[in-house]
């Protein structure tokens, strides 16, 4: 099985091999956090996960197939 | 001649209200952009050394970008400039809403305020036309009330800056307010307009900006806005705006809370963008041709008391919020509006009622001297002492001249935990476990500022631990971001919805005329910012490493609780960030520029003869 990885934002530019939507293969059915792991992002980094347009959790386990965005905290105000 | 500039500096001298204009130097439109660059430029010619923040020598500068108000979104950005009362050395600030293109429309490239007014003036620009009103009936008049009297008496479509009781009773973080919600915030730039007892600056233009290409600018701007509207970014943050990041601030133990004591707030879903949602917002608010209207409108509350207010924006919720010990979004709120009004900037404001409360709750302030008991979590307590301070009275009146100099008077160790840097408030980023963050704050060019640079996830994705690689982060964010407040445009597109920066290149040929590489941009991003030092050099006595270095509580103290608990760096690692830093930038040992990296940057002319 898979998900696509896909980066938002400034996040992006730390991360040379995921300019654009990675394909990460799993060997299981694994949460949000395990599948960061798998590729090499902290956890904590992402201001908020998208999945199938929703908002996840680190706990969420995504479908075969799906894309997971992962958006850029941001700072302003 | 280079376009998509008004092509005039406007120069109003409040001694004599006479006003004279210039052409904008073309040398200055390729070697300085506009906006920051052209506040820095005119700053170092003008201001002479020995110049007092109050005194009627120094000037305000004010300028658009070259990209204000060109349609390209979120291009809605003014920027302020003067010696700052708060620090001494160069200050500035950068604000949204609708008086760039105004002020471009009325054919100013920058505007340049100096002398001092004998009597309350509201300066009126009409096209360029330049007159006086007497403003001593609303002197005293809170921002909000100043705005709407203005907009009545001259019409809607004027735009109007004003700045409230905070900066007419001299205090030093006084900012600037546009639009009913949107300032000038930092470093003082209020508190030197109410020192030329200006109380309004109001603006009307209907004057042609000469582009280059115009089909080609607008062809270019609508593939922008369209490329914006289409970010998934767009669509999770625009409904909610800066709040949203508050879980996460407070998650990775960023959030500053109760006078930076630790970085998380318990309780913190009672500060974040749904529930601000929920509870606070009525409409949306943006600036000039924006696609992304991050501002809030709706009421605060406290104890009943109703505010109607703009925000609060993250770094209000942070400094009003949870460095104030409250999580309630509605209390925020209405600090938020309580600041509004007064004109107080609520990232210094917040700042040093905390310090204040800390005191307090430490035994080094008893609640006689203070005029009343304040506690952390206390919203009443704290909106009470904001009009103390904006007023000049009690106790408020010594916390009215900044953290640093309020901790110099009381003492008692209290200057430890005065989280400041060159006289600054810092604002809304805990820092003393995210080494590139710190050195952010530490090096930024008019003290505890983040918006020049905010390495937070860069120190996440990297390691808390690793300095390897975080003083070139902290050099690139500082020319990055900057260009922005240089051009005109707002960040949003870029760490909102994730538009590459670089392609901001692509607009200057369209709009100016003149192609332009991200390099060669970044290159003028870089001079400003060695000017800027340069400028503090000359107007801070001793200004050197000794003012880069960061608060005592960030390399004495770890975090109380959270993720980050017991964690910080020493003051030896502090001063080995700074030695990365410095040798990339080009300065000496003492962070001062070379004259060889002031030469290369065509900057001759601030090497001391």
């Amino acid at each position: 099985m898979y998900v696509i990885l896909r980066l938002e934002g400034h996040i992006r530019e730390f991360y040379p091999h995921l300019q654009e939507p990675t394909t990460i293969f799993l060997s299981r059915p694994a949460t949000v956090a395990e599948i960061l792991g798998q590729a090499g992002i902290p956890a904590e980094l992402p201001g908020a996960v998208l999945c199938g347009k929703l908002r996840v959790g680190l706990d969420h386990v995504p479908e075969d197939g799906q894309e997971l965005v992962l958006l850029s905290p941001l700072a302003g105000g | 001649m280079i376009s998509g500039y008004a092509g005039q500096t406007l120069r109003i001298n409040l001694n004599n209200r006479q006003s004279s204009t210039s052409p904008t130097p073309e040398s200055w439109k390729k070697e300085y952009l506009g906006g920051r660059g052209f506040v820095a430029r005119a700053f170092w010619e003008e201001i002479k050394p020995g110049t007092l923040p109050l005194g009627p020598e120094n000037k305000i500068f004010i300028a658009p970008g070259p990209y204000s108000g060109q349609f390209l979104s979120s291009s809605g950005k003014l920027h302020f400039g003067a010696l700052s009362p708060a620090t001494g050395g160069y200050g500035d600030s950068n604000m949204g809403g609708h008086m760039s293109l105004e002020l471009k429309q009325a054919g100013i490239d920058l505007l340049i305020i100096e002398g001092m007014a004998d009597t309350p003036v509201t300066i009126v620009i009409d096209n360029g036309a330049v007159s006086f009103r007497d403003a001593s009936a609303y002197w005293e008049s809170d921002t909000y009330v100043s705005e709407r009297r203005l907009k009545e008496e001259l019409g809607e479509e004027w735009q109007i800056a004003v700045i409230g009781p905070a900066a007419v009773h001299g205090v030093v973080y006084a900012c600037i307010q546009h639009d009913f919600g949107r300032q000038a915030g930092r470093t003082g730039v209020g508190t030197v307009m109410g020192s030329k007892k200006v109380k309004a600056i109001a603006v009307r233009g209907s004057k042609d900006i000469p582009l280059a290409n115009p089909r080609a600018a607008l062809a270019a701007g609508e593939k922008f806005m369209d490329a914006v509207m289409k970010q998934p970014g767009y669509t999770h943050w625009q409904p909610y705006g800066t709040p949203e990041v508050v879980p996460w601030a407070s998650g990775v133990g960023v959030m500053p809370t109760r006078n930076f004591q630790t970085g998380q707030i318990e309780g913190y879903n009672g500060l974040n963008g749904p529930t601000m949602k929920e509870k606070v917002t009525e409409i949306d608010k943006g600036c000039t041709s924006c696609a992304i209207p991050c501002g809030k409108w709706g009421p605060g509350v406290v104890n009943g008391k109703v505010k109607p207010q703009e925000g609060p924006e993250y770094e209000s919720i942070a400094l009003l919020g949870s460095n104030l010990g409250i999580n309630d979004i509605q209390q925020v709120a209405y600090l938020n509006g309580v600041c509004d009004e007064l004109g107080l900037d609520s990232i210094s404001a917040g700042n040093v009622v905390a310090w204040a409360m800390e005191c307090y709750e430490k035994g080094y302030v008893a609640a006689e001297e203070l005029g009343r008991p304040m506690r952390f979590g206390d919203a009443e307590a704290a909106a009470w002492m904001f009009e103390e301070i904006a007023y000049g009275r009690g106790f408020g009146k010594l916390l009215g001249q900044g953290v640093k100099a309020a901790a110099a008077k009381v003492g008692r160790g209290s200057e430890t935990f005065a989280m400041q840097i060159k006289g600054l408030e810092i604002s809304g980023y805990e820092a003393r476990y995210a080494p590139a963050m710190m050195l952010s704050y530490m090096t930024c060019d008019v003290g505890g500022h983040h918006n020049r640079s905010w390495a937070v996830t860069f120190d996440i994705a990297t390691g808390r631990e690793n300095f390897e690689g975080k003083a070139e982060r902290v050099v690139w964010l500082q020319h990055v971001r900057p260009l922005y407040d240089t051009l005109g445009c707002c960040r949003f597109p870029w760490v909102e919805a994730g538009i590459e920066p670089s392609t901001y290149a692509d607009f200057m040929e369209p709009i100016t005329g003149v192609k332009w590489t991200w390099d060669e941009l970044l290159t003028v991003s870089e001079r400003i910012w060695n000017l800027t030092r340069m400028i503090s050099v000359r107007h801070v006595p001793g200004f050197g490493r000794a003012s880069d270095l960061p608060p005592a509580r960030w390399t004495l103290e770890g975090h109380v609780d959270g993720p980050t608990a017991g964690k910080h760096f020493t003051p030896a690692q502090a001063d080995e960030l700074l030695d990365r830093y410095y040798a990339l930038r080009g300065w000496d040992s003492n962070g001062i520029p070379r004259a060889e990296k002031l030469q290369e940057l065509n900057l001759g002319f601030c090497v001391a003869k």
